[in-house]
């Protein structure tokens, strides 16, 4: 990895469209972002090289494979076919905006302990879905979960211990309420 | 054997990198970046059976920031594991949608798409195989050249003149006994 990007320094290279920058004002992980950015870029590429929330992954590029889900406004959606500039006044969450102050989330912990994951790269999109569905649902039955992750492709783990561990998540995050 | 004297053996141990994966800080080679590093795309073929009557590439090569095209002519060897069949780019035909015909290297990803544009490949469509049967028939081949290629023999069994790139027979039971005795039977055939 060059030094830049260890540095989180912006090296990854874009080329820009020549089209007038806009700006862009959003809150990100809680945190407000006001940009000046190229129209055409992805709400994607805008969280990765803009921001340097590199957590945010990139399958298909089209929509297909749920990589790049984020939750926008409550919903979870596949960045990699918004606009960054249809973001604009949205609530954004990421990933990195799943755990607080280095802790990780219920979530997160469950997707661990059921062995949800092995190499990854499907797992922060999971996670977001199933994050925008706890969110509206907080008691979620199997089929409501194998819907809310059904555009998620996972190629190694299979879905057994996905869907397990956003049951139990499920749970304990009810069982926390009630403390 | 005495279980208690192994610290690993029987017992469950969560993931060592989980916790890096879960909180988005894995990096992965799509996100590393090193000093001089390219990015290649390819331009894929629309047609599942076609001639390549032409391939034009000088306007992507003559777009700064591209630093090599290649075509099937710059690479004119096959390669594979059981069959050597395979071309790493399209050579005189292509023999699938999507087969790699051209890859461009460039110094960013935008500049790479941008040049894939500029490619001009001429096809002359060939009568294509979309079916099982079709394939079986063997009236239209893939691999025309399939007496000549090379394999593992006693490992794989081409069929000369067919589409057929290996012939395995394995007998084992009564078929039709157990057809006979099945409760169900699924005819995946129209799947």
């Amino acid at each position: 990895m060059c030094e830049k990007h260890s540095a989180a320094e912006k090296c990854f290279s874009y080329t820009d469209s020549g089209l007038p920058r806009v700006q862009l004002i959003c809150v990100v992980n809680d945190e407000p972002v006001i940009a000046r950015i190229d129209p055409t870029m992805t709400l994607l590429t805008f969280l990765r090289k803009e921001l340097s929330l590199f957590g945010t992954k990139e399958g298909c590029g089209e929509g297909e494979c749920g990589a790049c889900t984020i939750i926008m406004n409550g919903d979870a959606i596949n960045s990699c076919i918004v606009l960054a500039l249809e973001a604009q006044g949205a609530v954004i969450t990421t990933v990195e905006g799943l755990s607080r102050e280095g802790k990780l989330s219920i979530l997160q912990q469950e997707f661990i302990n059921h062995d949800a994951l092995q190499c990854g790269f499907c797992t922060p999109g999971m996670l977001m879905s199933a994050r925008a569905l706890l969110n509206r649902n907080p008691n979620p039955d199997e089929e409501a979960i194998k819907e809310a992750i059904a555009g998620n492709f996972c190629r190694c783990t299979g879905y057994t211990p996905i869907i397990s561990a956003i049951s139990s998540a499920a749970k304990l995050e009810r069982e926390e309420r009630q403390q | 054997m005495n279980k208690e004297q192994y610290r690993h053996v029987s017992k469950s141990r969560l993931r060592i990198e989980a916790h890096e994966k879960v909180s988005g800080r894995a990096t992965y080679a799509f996100d590393m970046e090193m000093p001089g590093m390219l990015y290649a795309k390819c331009l894929h073929s629309p047609h599942a059976h076609a001639e390549i009557v032409a391939i034009d590439t000088s306007a992507a090569k003559a777009l700064p920031g591209v630093k090599a095209v290649l075509t099937g002519e710059d690479i004119p060897y096959l390669v594979g594991l059981y069959m050597v069949d395979k071309r790493i780019l399209a050579r005189g035909k292509v023999r699938y949608q999507g087969e790699a015909v051209v890859a461009v290297a460039a110094v960013d990803e935008e500049t790479a798409e941008r040049a894939l544009t500029l490619i001009r490949v001429e096809y002359k469509l060939l009568p294509s195989v979309s079916t099982i049967d079709e394939a079986l028939a063997g009236k239209i081949l893939v691999h025309e050249d399939i007496n000549e290629l090379e394999y593992i023999q006693g490992v794989f069994f081409p069929q000369p003149d067919s589409n057929i790139a290996s012939w395995n027979k394995t007998s084992k039971g009564n078929m039709n006994q157990g057809f006979a005795e099945a409760e169900l039977i699924v005819d995946p055939s129209h799947i």
